[in-house]
């Protein structure tokens, strides 16, 4: 054999493998590797409330519901279920002279802060803030699910920190040194998956850090879309699901508004979510009792049945016709408005809602809390505003008239009741 | 001593002694000679004509035997939605739960095939598909073993071997079969080439030239039909790693090694056929997806992606096979080829890991041990009981014009008798019932075509398939058998455990939205007792092979907020 064949074979050789496996890594990278996560957005969007409906509630009863949901948490051991549904209720900027009330800066440092955790659990409680390093990847896992010194969702507490606007490099205080929260994000987008249990917060992050992502690949391969997620959330019976399903509705109509700004739905799915929501409104005008609440049993009857007859929350019957009034209340109040239902049914659900919360004794309020953040911010974002700027204002009202808020405790100042609250009912 | 006895001289052949007879001796006309020419060449042995009706039979056989009720049907929905699309599917276009998973379907054109037969001949034309195939295949195995023995009814013996160890894989018609057919036609060229080079004077030559291109069209076309083609490599890097042996034994020399004829051109040959293979609408990503395929989680609980078990269907055959082994290798005088030891140790691991694979190990075992059993017989044959034996059926060896036109009217009988003849000599076709097997969910079907359904119900995936192309998607199943390796891990350990009536089923049924379970009476008896004694489920169907639960009304679940 000849020198040159014997070169020009092994040549080809190199060629040949050297062709093979740099094409086969780069196909392999491009479709079987584990793919990148989306880049999320740093600040996270925000939703903001379409109405301001002074004829559903008066401002004072707005301040006097206020004042009775405060979030006083302040002490040992505060349930970090409590502290981020009060979170998410106040939003960060909330600030109370009442030393019993933490600001919302406190109750984001109890969440996102070791030390502080620490100081208020002690140290032998297992820590809320979990790192994961894998490989490569830091990820922050927020204990879940697992006693008071826990979340008691998934996602719930990420959704509440996106909720009140909180940066992904916001920093992080671990047990094991600093890390931005959007170790925390990246941990729920590898862990998340179409059909887990609970994926209402999961999806209510997305909106909020992705909602420039038209769509991504889980890491099971599945590649999530908006309108994969907006089939999920519409796949379950109405009142299958935490606080009788009304999470996915809030779900869905946040993702309505991201729609309206960034077009994450195709057009055929978006009006798939705006018939779902209109028929969940038919029925809600449908059932509501004649005093304005609902209750587990708001959906009436469904393709595959009447609503179960045993499956209400262990609160009792006050606490659950608050839940359920209270969440259809708040995401109405982001609704557009061919969703919403006509103005009598709100008026009826408003006003039932504030003199139920108006009624409840101080040990209810405690126990009620997390259903009651809803239905206070609910009533505040039918006031156009969030909670913590309606508190500013009456906190500055107070100011100028040289007012505390132990004087507005005071059953008999008339100054207070004139100036700040108007007329109360 | 050989079984088949050499032909006897043409001047004692009985066919050409009676035309001499009717042309009277003289000058035989043009007809004449063709006549002649005819009945001189166009001869049969008893033991042909033996092996005519053997495969007759086998083809009969293959016609009627009812079409497995598994992944074939959706197999044809895929390939019928190809041919009405233009285009392949990207994800699984029935099982929603396989939303936003992409699909690399290495089986487009067994699909395409499989949807083109039923859009012609409906149902049936599958049966049709299926009786070709098997016949195509066995007579490929026939005549690879038939040339490594140097021996057509050793090599026809062989044969039916390899078909009765897999015999239940191959009694399923699915894109395999194809694969198998493929594989059969590269051990016949891989046996044949052996033959060429232990033949040929030229001490220097590899393979013969037509191979250089038939080899890589046949993995271009297995790589399009189906995903085992990667045995086919296993087959062509066995025999680099065995012409690498040979050649360091022979050479003793990096340099001898480094100019060795045989192991380059076996090398040229696996990259010619690497080359062929990515020849399909996904090009390398084929191949990828193919080596990376046995990975999958799902595949763990798939009964046959799991390891072997000697008191198995699998593990029967394969303890037998290995004991026989052992007995030819004692006794044969042949050399092992270093090729031929790789292959039998990989195909064998191969089935230890993943009992599948003794589709592919059957016919590699029968070709590895084809020289030895050959030989073993050659010895037994000089037994003076056996050469005696053989010398009684010394007639059955004698090839004459009568046999072969007996022999071409068992060929006519075959075709007349089985559906397929429909097509040329006309009639009806059988009623579906007798088409498809038992165990096809037909009363599931109709039950639902007279009851739609909402929303996704629960059916064994095995069923799924059925379901899925009966129904044309409009009844919405859980998972089917193509779609195991598409649903996520989540889905399919839910689909597990709903199977399995586990703890926590009752909840993911409700998260499912699932208000129908569709049971199998055999394969699912615990299920059914499960539904059976469940107030909130009432039986709504039930037929011999299966129930179909509903759930009532009455006890629809709703989740307890928690907080």
């Amino acid at each position: 054999m000849n020198r040159f064949a014997s070169i020009s074979f092994y040549l080809l050789q190199i060629i040949f493998v050297g062709t093979i496996f740099g094409y086969g890594t780069v196909r392999y990278q491009a479709r079987f590797a584990e793919t990148a996560l989306p880049t999320p957005l740093n600040e996270p969007v925000q939703m903001r409330p379409r109405y301001d409906r002074p004829d559903l509630l008066s401002d004072a009863q707005l301040v006097a519901t206020l004042e009775k949901l405060k979030p006083r948490l302040r002490g040992r051991n505060p349930k970090i279920n409590f502290v981020d549904h009060a979170l998410r209720f106040w939003g960060v900027e909330a600030q109370f002279t009442d030393e019993q009330c933490l600001s919302g800066v406190e109750m984001r440092d109890l969440l996102l802060d070791h030390r502080v955790f620490q100081d208020s659990w002690g140290t032998d409680a297992n820590p809320f803030l979990i790192p994961d390093f894998r490989g490569d990847s830091k990820l922050l896992e927020m204990r879940t699910k697992d006693g008071a010194a826990s979340a008691s969702h998934t996602d719930h507490s990420l959704a509440s920190l996106a909720e009140v606007g909180t940066p992904l490099d916001f920093p992080v205080m671990t047990p094991k040194g600093e890390i931005e929260l959007r170790a925390a994000l990246e941990y729920s987008l590898r862990e998340f998956s179409l059909n887990q249990d609970e994926y209402e917060w999961s999806t209510i992050i997305f909106l909020h850090y992705l909602p420039e992502i038209q769509n991504w690949k889980a890491t099971s391969g599945q590649r999530i879309t908006w309108d994969h997620l907006a089939d999920r959330l519409m796949r379950q019976r109405l009142a299958d699901g935490v606080c009788f399903g009304n999470h996915r509705l809030f779900a869905l109509v946040s993702m309505l508004n991201a729609d309206d700004n960034h077009q994450i739905l195709s057009a055929e799915k978006r009006t798939d979510v705006m018939s779902y929501l209109k028929d969940v409104t038919n029925r809600l005008v449908k059932t509501q009792s004649a005093e304005g609440f609902w209750d587990s049993k708001w959906p009436g009857d469904e393709r595959d049945g009447p609503p179960s007859e045993d499956k209400g929350s262990p609160l009792g019957d006050v606490a659950d016709r608050i839940l359920a009034t209270g969440h259809a209340l708040e995401w109405w109040a982001f609704a557009p408005k061919e969703l919403l239902p006509p103005d009598e049914t709100l008026s009826k659900a408003v006003q039932w809602t504030y003199s139920e919360i108006q009624a409840l004794s101080d040990s209810q309020v405690k126990r009620f809390y997390t259903f009651l953040t809803h239905a206070g911010r609910a009533l505040s974002l039918w006031r156009g505003k969030m909670p913590h700027e309606v508190w500013k204002e009456r906190t500055e009202q107070l100011a100028k008239l040289n007012l505390t808020d132990a004087d507005s405790d005071q059953p008999d100042n008339k100054q207070f009741e004139v100036s700040v609250m108007g007329e109360v009912r | 001593m050989q079984l088949e006895i050499p032909s006897p001289e043409p001047a004692v052949d009985s066919a050409q002694t009676k035309t001499d007879a009717l042309t009277d001796g003289n000058t035989a006309s043009d007809q004449g000679i063709e006549n002649n020419f005819l009945r001189e060449n166009l001869v049969v042995s008893g033991w042909g004509l033996l092996g005519t009706v053997l495969v007759a039979v086998f083809f009969i056989y293959c016609s009627y035997l009812p079409i497995y009720h598994t992944d074939i049907w959706g197999h044809v929905s895929y390939g019928q939605s190809m041919i009405e699309t233009g285009k392949l599917p990207v994800e699984d276009p029935y099982v929603e739960l396989a939303a936003g998973v992409e699909m690399i379907n290495n089986a487009w054109l067994s699909q395409l095939l499989f949807g083109w037969l039923v859009n012609q001949s409906g149902p049936q034309g599958i049966g049709d598909g299926y009786a070709v195939i098997c016949l195509a295949t066995f007579l490929a195995f026939a005549a690879t073993f038939s040339v490594s023995t140097g021996n057509r009814m050793l090599g026809f013996c062989l044969a039916v071997c390899t078909w009765l160890m897999i015999t239940f894989r191959l009694a399923i018609v699915r894109p395999e079969l194809l694969g198998e057919l493929c594989f059969a036609l590269v051990l016949l060229q891989i046996a044949i080439a052996d033959r060429v080079r232990r033949k040929s004077e030229n001490k220097n030559l590899t393979y013969p030239i037509w191979m250089w291109f038939s080899l890589p069209l046949t993995f271009m076309l297995w790589a399009n039909l189906h995903g085992a083609y990667i045995v086919g490599f296993a087959v062509l890097g066995a025999a680099v790693l065995g012409s690498l042996g040979t050649a360091i034994f022979k050479h003793r020399s990096v340099s001898g090694v480094w100019t060795d004829k045989q192991l380059r051109a076996d090398v040229m040959l696996v990259q010619l056929s690497l080359l062929a293979a990515c020849l399909n609408p996904y090009g390398i990503d084929l191949l990828l997806q193919t080596a990376l395929f046995p990975t999958h989680p799902n595949l763990k609980t798939v009964l046959e992606w799991t390891p072997l078990e000697i008191i198995s269907l699998e593990g029967i055959p394969m303890a037998t096979s290995w004991l026989f082994a052992a007995f030819f290798i004692r006794h044969s005088k042949v050399r092992f080829p270093i090729r031929d030891v790789i292959l039998l140790l990989v195909l064998s691991l191969a089935v230890c890991l993943r009992v599948r694979m003794i589709a592919w190990y059957s016919p590699v075992y029968f070709f590895v041990m084809a020289p030895h059993v050959a030989d073993v017989f050659r010895q037994v044959s000089q037994i003076q009981f056996v050469a005696k034996l053989q010398s009684v059926f010394g007639f059955m060896s004698r090839p004459t014009f009568h046999i072969a036109l007996v022999t071409g009217f068992v060929c006519y009988l075959a075709f007349a008798f089985t559906p397929i003849s429909r097509h040329a000599m006309g009639g009806t076709v059988r009623p579906l019932d007798q088409i498809v097997s038992k165990q096809t969910p037909i009363g599931i079907t109709n039950y639902f075509k007279e009851h739609p359904q909402e929303g996704l119900i629960y059916a064994p995936q095995w069923w799924g398939d059925w379901i899925n192309w009966e129904l044309d998607g409009d009844v919405k199943v859980f998972v089917s058998t193509n779609s195991i390796h598409l649903v996520p891990p989540e889905v399919w350990n839910h689909y597990m455990t709903i199977s399995r009536g586990r703890p926590g089923s009752q909840a993911l049924l409700t998260r499912y939205r699932i208000n129908t379970m569709v049971v199998s009476k055999d394969l699912q008896p615990g299920l059914v007792k499960m539904f059976e004694g469940n107030k909130d489920w009432k039986a709504t169907f039930s037929d011999d092979i299966s129930v179909i639960f509903e759930r009532t009304t009455s006890s629809a679940t709703t989740k307890v907020a928690a907080h």
